[in-house]
Parts: structure tokens; sequence; C-alpha cells
């Protein structure tokens, strides 16, 4: 494919088939919007621009992913977590990787055509940064995985159709040996969702809960006490280009910042001209980092050490925006509205997918090589 | 635009390493300037400061990507900041078609200074400077000059006069290109500071362990390697675009020295952090490198490059391509490694190796190769078995292929 055309080809398309309608933000409503959109996008040929053919993708690599969000963002559009991404972004490449034709067939296909939701069933309670301490049970009974336990921080549960939940199902073994990855029908008797209000205001965080949960053992993913590794492979597309379309959308929040000064008429404030001008360039930098990994990456990897360095530097960036909002509107910045929600919704950056003490030890080890 | 590095590229920054490192080692350095006058002709014979100069005028022909190469490698090396003004007199004469002065520049014959109002730094005895403006570049007459002392004593500051307009050339790109060169030099700092604190921090031992693997230490080099990287990032890419003349040329540019600047300066003050009390020695390098980064600092007026990123207008992407390849490939200290040996006997055994430090836990290989690697408690991946043979070496290529940081290698086939 010939990148400019198909920059062309994206700025034509998203400019006649962007969604008119807003956003909802919760609910059946908001499912609705983001499930229709993703169907308009896989009816368009945007749909999974780097799966393979044969799973109903097209095929292409980072850069195209790149240029597309680059126009997607460009003409307007957010790109925000919305409840399609766990299933795009995480299931389907999971399942690409590690699962069965079966998984595959069942899957893959609606994932695309924006017919399941997903969530991802991690976290608990007592394990956050230190996942493979995780302690929700899977027990084998006949064909089934008898599941008891409680799952927490889960975006997107309560619209859910399918979990990838991760379960202890051999407890004897060492903490990453005994633990599987397995497929979980949110509909399934004796899964309990109840919804965690945020920071922000947002309705997408929930607990779950699990009284023996029946899971066909069909369900299990890879090999059964073998998660660990189907868990990485999933972090590790979490860590990756998933964030780069994120990064993306930096520039033009910032683009919107400077306007909101200009319109308060604080933009000539040297104090707060140099920090929206540092912020800027730093989101211009997100963008040639992102480009930067594109370079530094064969076709069908990614380079997990650059997109590991860039991740600090744009949570950072993030949450520095939040507090540039803050004193661009001073006492506006009492109301409730989109960029004191933003704010609020930037205190995840450096949690969410692992925390910034996490990953700057990963840099500290990995990239640089210092002593653990 | 085509990112990414050509095969002749890659040596500018090789050749100009090796140089810097036998002609201007940082042990060997004296304060003052002066003894540079035999490194100057040196340099203007590699003609270092004719690579962006057309072959018809004598130069090599290239553009703003080779030059901000060079320029990493010259601010790594501690080297003149005059040679900024070096380059940038060339520009000036080429573009205002003055080839009996640009001749003269590009021999070191006349050596401007660069004018940081209201002083000069490093004039040579010609008494001429390099004036940056919003509309282009200008070489001025420098008149009265008064030695000052300051804060890096191996640049030479002056105070005096701004005399009459020698010659000029009106491109908004010049300023915008020496703005690059600023900032290559300042990456060069940032990443040279990075790397001295990763060297001291894994071999300095207090409380009988190695101080970077402190986390207060560790999350401090770790902020220097993002810092370095986000900066080396946007100088790449905006010296492409200064390459390509695009229209948001000079708008990153501005990006790229604000952010380079920050991350020397931030980067020079954690190093000397890093290094404790011998860091706040006058002539250990940590000194010197933080005095020179606070000089270039001052080379682009810092209000000026922000009025540019917050007045320019939201940008218009256009077509980038990549190059695939190494694209900054020294960006981060990355420990490659070692070639296969091909010459091994068909059918021997194969050694199974595990870089500790790359491994990040995936455990794919666990799951390919599971007789051949387990974890440890620290969820690293161990080899079992350093050996194998036939029998398993399809699921240990397997793993090896599959292992997303490619920390797994093989020796003896």
């Amino acid at each position: 494919v010939d990148i400019d055309d198909f920059r062309d080809e994206a700025r034509t398309w998203l400019a006649e088939n962007k969604p008119a309608e807003p956003r909802p933000q919760s609910g059946q409503a908001m499912r609705q919007w983001d499930c229709e959109w993703q169907l308009r996008q896989y009816d368009g040929g945007w749909a999974g621009l780097d799966w393979p053919v044969e799973y109903g993708g097209r095929g292409l690599g980072l850069l195209e992913r790149i240029v597309w969000y680059e126009e997607y963002v460009q003409c307007g559009l957010r790109i925000e977590p919305n409840c399609t991404v766990v299933a795009t972004a995480h299931a389907g490449p999971t399942l690409i990787a590690r699962g069965n034709d079966e998984q595959k067939h069942r899957h893959l296909g609606p994932i695309l055509r924006g017919e399941q939701v997903w969530c991802q069933g991690f976290s608990e309670p007592g394990s956050g940064s230190d996942l493979a301490s995780l302690r929700c049970r899977g027990v084998v009974d006949g064909d089934d995985l008898v599941v008891t336990g409680q799952k927490v921080w889960t975006s997107f549960a309560h619209v859910a159709d399918y979990q990838e939940l991760l379960v202890r199902t051999d407890p004897g073994a060492a903490r990453h040996r005994g633990i599987s990855w397995v497929i979980c029908d949110m509909r399934l008797p004796g899964i309990d969702v109840r919804p965690i209000a945020s920071i922000d205001g947002e309705q997408h965080f929930n607990e779950v809960f699990y009284d023996e949960v029946r899971i066909p053992l069909s369900n299990v993913v890879d090999e059964l006490d073998n998660g660990w590794s189907v868990a990485m492979s999933n972090l590790a597309i979490e860590r990756g280009p998933i964030a780069l379309e994120y990064q993306l959308r930096t520039i033009r929040d910032v683009d919107e910042l400077i306007c909101l000064a200009r319109e308060r008429g604080v933009a000539s404030d040297a104090g707060l001209a140099a920090r929206l001008a540092r912020a800027r360039a730093g989101a211009m930098a997100l963008r040639a980092m992102a480009y930067h990994a594109v370079a530094m990456t064969p076709p069908g990897e990614f380079a997990p050490a650059v997109t590991l360095t860039a991740r600090p530097f744009w949570t950072e960036l993030r949450q520095e925006l939040g507090r540039l909002s803050l004193d661009i509107l001073g006492a506006g910045g009492l109301e409730l509205n989109g960029w004191t929600q933003e704010w609020l919704t930037a205190f995840s950056a450096t949690i969410a997918g692992g925390t910034k003490d996490i990953q700057k030890n990963v840099i500290g080890e990995r990239v640089l090589g210092l002593p653990r | 635009m085509k990112l990414g590095l050509t095969p002749e590229q890659d040596q500018i920054a090789d050749t100009a390493r090796q140089f810097l490192a036998s002609e201007l080692p940082l042990t060997a350095r004296a304060d003052g300037g002066r003894e540079h006058d035999a490194l100057w002709r040196k340099c203007a014979e590699l003609g270092w400061f004719g690579l962006g100069i057309p072959e018809a005028y004598g130069g090599a022909g290239l553009g703003p990507v080779d030059e901000v190469l060079l320029f990493r490698e010259l601010g790594r090396a501690l080297a003149p900041v005059g040679f900024l003004a070096a380059v940038a007199g060339q520009w000036i004469a080429v573009g205002a078609r003055d080839a009996r002065r640009q001749v003269t520049l590009s021999i070191g014959g006349l050596r401007p200074g660069l004018f940081v109002s209201p002083y000069v730094l490093d004039a040579g005895p010609d008494g001429a400077v390099v004036v940056a403006d919003s509309a282009g570049l200008a070489l001025h007459e420098w008149a009265e000059q008064v030695p000052v002392p300051g804060v890096d004593p191996s640049v030479r500051l002056a105070r005096g006069r701004l005399g009459g307009q020698l010659v000029r050339y009106d491109d908004v790109l010049l300023p915008a290109r020496l703005e690059l060169l600023v900032a290559a030099m300042q990456v060069g700092i940032a990443e040279a500071v990075r790397d001295m604190s990763v060297a001291y921090c894994g071999e300095r031992t207090q409380f009988d362990r190695p101080i970077g693997a402190f986390q207060a230490v560790k999350h401090r080099c770790a902020d220097m390697a993002v810092r370095a990287y986000a900066a080396h990032a946007q100088l790449t890419f905006a010296a492409h675009m200064a390459g390509d003349r695009a229209p948001a040329a000079a708008l990153h540019a501005a990006a790229a020295v604000t952010l380079a600047n920050e991350a020397a300066m931030r980067n020079c003050a954690d190093n000397i952090q890093n290094h404790g009390a011998i860091g706040f020695t006058r002539e250990h390098t940590a000194s010197r490198y933080t005095r020179r980064a606070q000089v270039l600092a001052q080379c682009v007026e810092p209000t000026k490059a922000a009025a540019r990123l917050v007045h320019a207008p939201p940008e218009r992407y256009e077509a980038i391509q990549s190059r695939q390849g190494d694209w900054f490939a020294s960006q981060v200290a990355r420990r490659e490694p070692e070639g296969r040996n091909e010459m091994s006997e068909p059918g021997a055994r194969v050694r199974v190796i595990v870089d500790e430090v790359k491994c990040e836990g995936h455990a794919l290989c666990l799951s390919y190769a599971p007789e051949v690697f387990d974890m440890n408690d620290e969820e690293r991946a161990v080899v079992l078995r350093e050996e194998v043979g036939d029998d398993l070496l399809a699921s240990v290529e397997n793993a090896v292929a599959q292992c997303p940081v490619q920390a797994i290698r093989t020796e003896g086939r």
C-alpha cells in the first residue's frame, strides 16, 4: 500500500463516515454507539488494520496504523477508552497469537464487526502491580472450570459479553506456573458485576464477583496453567502499539488547550506561554517517537524498549495538560466540564497498564541495564 | 519525507566519534578555548563546517540530518560552541553568493563568534559575529570586545558593540537550522550524562549494593533516559522536516530545541546528584557538561521558540515514509547479542542463553520449550539445560523467535 494513497483514502473516508452524533457517556447507549462505529469502520475496511487477512484484517503494519489514527484525530474524533478497545486491541490479538481454531472462529469476526464487547479480568484487590500473586480460583470439575473469587477495576464489565479472565488453577505450583487464561462469558450464572464510580464521575469501573461460575474447559486459551505467558503477550500489546494511538491524540489536546488560553486571554502570559510551548513540543515529540517506533520495528513486531521509554513521557505530559487547563481556567475550573473531567481522568495515566513506578524500574533495568 | 538513516549517515557519526575521542578527549580539557586552534583546522580539513554546503561551493552537499548527527557528537565531546557560528557563517555566505568569504570561512580563516545579546560566544580575533533573527542570519562586525568571566570557562565570553552588517541571507529556515545544531549539541550532552550516570550507578557501591539498585536512583536514571529519548526523537524528526523544507520545519525545530535544552539541563542536574560530591568538583566531567548546557540553552532565546510553538496553527500532516532500520540506533544503551557462530558442525549440540537484562518475564519461552526454560523468583526466564540437541532444537528456535524482547539466543549451530 502506498502510504500517501492510504492517507488520502483514510482522510476521505473519515470525512464522509465519521459519526454525526456525539458519543453517549455511559450505559447501553454508549455501548451501542461504540459498536455501531466499530461496524461502520469494519464495513469501510478500517477495522483490524494490522490483523492478518485470514482473520478479517488488512494485514498492514504499524505505519498504516499510525497514519490512520493521525487522520482519525485530525478529523475531530477523539481516541478514548471505548468499550470495543479491549476486544480489538487485547482479546483479538491474544486469540490470534494463542487461541485455537475454534476460539478464533467464534470470536475474531464478531470482534472486528463490533458484535462482542470484552473486558479484562486481571487485577484483584490484593494483586495490582504484583499481578502474579492473583488468587481468584479455578477448579477443574469434569468438563468445566469452576471459578470463585473477585476481580476489580474492570473497565466496561457492566456492558461486556466476554472477559479475558486470569484464574489460579494450580495453587501448589510456582506463582507464574499455576495461572490459566480463560474466556469467560459474562452472562453465566454466578457472576455479579457491581459498578464503581471513578474520580472523574465516570461509571466504567466495576468489581466482578464469581461464585462457582462454571466455564467450559474448552474456553481455556492455550494450555491449562499456562495463562501467565498468554497474559504477558497481552500486556506486551497493551504497553506497545495501543499506547501510540493515545499518544497521537495529545497533539490535538494541546491545540485545543492553546485555543482555550486564547479565548480566556491568557495565551500571552509568559509563564503559561512557556508551559504551553513545552506541552506542544512534548506532544510533537510523542509523534516523533511513534514514527521512531515504526522505524525500529520489523514488520509484524514491535519494539518494546522504545515504546516503554516513550510511555512515562506521555503519561506525565498528559497530567501536566490537566494542571495547565486548571491554571488557564482559574475559577472556571470550579465547573465540571470536559477540561476538569480530563484533569481528573488523567490521574489514571500513571496507574493503568502498569504504574509509572513499575515502568521506571523496567526502563532502569531492561533498557539501561541497571542492577535489580 | 523519508525517516531513517543511510549507511553513509551512520558513518558520519562513527567517524566523528572516533576522531573526537582521540583528538578531544574529555579528560584532557583546558579552559580558555585558545588551545583549540589546531583542532579547529583539523575539523575544517575534515569538512565538518561544510557538511550542508553545496558541492559547487566545496561542501559535502548534505543536509540537516547529517549536520545534526555531527553536532550531536560534538555536543557529547564538549567541542567548541564556536563551531556553530563556523557552520552558520558558511550558510550565510553561500546564500548571499559571497564565494570569497565562504572559502575563508570553510578553512577556518575567518572565525566568527555567536551573538547572544549582549554577549558574543567564542569570538575569534577577526571581530565578526553571526546574528540570528526571525527572517534569516547575518554576519556582523563586532567592536570593542571586553572579555567577561563566563559560567563555562571553556567558552570565551565577551561583551561589546554590534557593528555594521557584513553580509546577510534571508531564509526563515536558516535560524531553524541553527536551532537544530544547538539542539543536537544539547541532545549529545543529555545522552552523555545519561550514560555517565548509568555507568557510575552500576559501579558505585554503598550499603553493599550498587546505588543503581536503589529505586530513587534508578528512577532518576530512567527519567534521564526518557528525556534524552524524547528530545532525540523530536530532533531527528525536525531535521528530516528541515531537509525537506517542509512548511512546519521551523515549528519542529522550536520543539526540538525546547526539549533538548530541558533534557540537557535537567539531565546534567540529575547527573551531579547521582555522582554525589565528586560531581560537584570543578574539573569533573559532570560539572563541565552542566556549565556547557547552560551556555547552549541561551543560544536560542527561549521566549522566541515558545512564541512560535504557541502561535503556529495546528499542523497539517504530510506523508512520512519510514526507512526500515536503525533510526537512532544508539538512543538506548541496549546490549546487542553476539552473532551466531556460523562455522560449527552440523548435528552439534546448541547452547541456549537468556539475556537477563532483556528478559521481561513474558514467559512465552516456557510454553514453547518447557523442558528448557523456567522462571525464577524474580519472574525472569532461566535456562534449565544449557545445551540442547536435535530433539529440542525446533522448540528452542520457536522460543527464540517468539520472545517479544529478543532475550534468548543460541550458539553453536
